[in-house]
């Protein structure tokens, strides 16, 4: 089947239909293309004040847990800046160091059934 | 020049390419649309879609065919959201409205009798002057289903426009 048209249908839909220049119409178009830029920047006002809000909320938080990310990586020892260092780097912080009594200090406490036993007075 | 600088974000030459642009736009829009309102509506949205995306607009002399496809776009757009694409969407036939046969029936009246897709492929083809392949690229419709489309709208066309026809002439002369 070719692009052939029907020469009757085209003659009517080659008439000219009248559609006048309408300024009206050219207010109206730029008027909503107005009202949506405003929509666009105040959701990026809205989203931006969100960031904020939510940023100054953490903060705080943040703080805390750079200050304790910080302190737990501090060395304990100073053992140069050698290869003993970097293989010591694992253990010789404080972090290492609070793991470390958390760990003896879950070794140390007696299991619950334990102290049901020793609470007992007989 | 005027795209260029509506390019480069110049409203008042935005505003004049609307003033130009819009009866082009507004009579496909008023093909494919029962009502001017909607038509306007959809207008609108399409030069509203030419804004936000004219910067992305490499070639200023393809702007016509640009702000067509837009166009064809916000209708498809509007269709899909209404479900109105759907291949078991029958249009009323108003040939078989026998209590009031001598209906006015202009080209407008006859294409709304067409279903949705069909009245779009016709008039691409015929207002447009779109070739099939050209439509199928425009709609996304496969290029078998245009061209039935275009056969089967031109046929159903005729026929309406025929009897719209034939009901006129036996009408007394005012």
């Amino acid at each position: 089947m070719s692009d052939l048209r029907d020469t009757s249908l085209q003659g009517l839909f080659d008439q000219p239909v009248q559609i006048a220049d309408d300024n009206e119409f050219v207010v109206r178009t730029m008027q909503k293309i107005d009202q949506r830029n405003r929509r666009t920047l105040y959701l990026w006002i809205t989203v931006g004040g969100g960031l904020i809000i939510i940023a100054s909320l953490f903060a705080v938080p943040l703080e805390i847990a750079t200050f304790l990310t910080q302190s737990l990586t501090m060395p304990l020892f100073s053992l140069g800046g050698g290869w003993l260092a970097w293989v010591m780097t694992p253990i010789n912080n404080a972090g290492a160091l609070v793991l470390l009594l958390i760990r003896l200090l879950r070794f140390a406490r007696p299991k619950s059934s334990e102290w049901h036993v020793s609470l007992l007075p007989f | 020049m005027i795209i260029t600088l509506a390019k480069e974000g110049d409203k008042d030459a935005f505003a004049e390419l609307v003033k130009r642009r819009q009866s082009i736009v507004k009579q496909l829009m008023r093909r494919l649309c029962s009502n001017s309102v909607l038509a306007e509506d959809l207008c609108q949205q399409a030069f509203l879609q030419a804004y936000l995306k004219i910067s992305s607009l490499r070639d200023s002399d393809a702007f016509g065919g640009w702000l067509k496809q837009l166009t064809i776009n916000t209708w498809l757009q509007h269709c899909r959201k209404r479900d109105l694409l759907r291949a078991t969407d029958e249009p009323e036939d108003l040939l078989s409205n026998d209590e009031q046969p001598a209906v006015a029936m202009d080209l407008d009246t006859a294409l709304l009798a067409l279903k949705t897709s069909e009245r779009l492929c016709v008039v691409l083809s015929y207002q447009e002057g779109m070739s099939h392949q050209e439509i199928a690229n425009s709609t996304g419709l496969a290029l078998g289903t245009v061209k039935s489309h275009i056969t089967r709208g031109t046929a159903r066309l005729q026929a309406s426009l025929s009897a719209y026809r034939t009901n006129r002439k036996g009408e007394p002369e005012s």
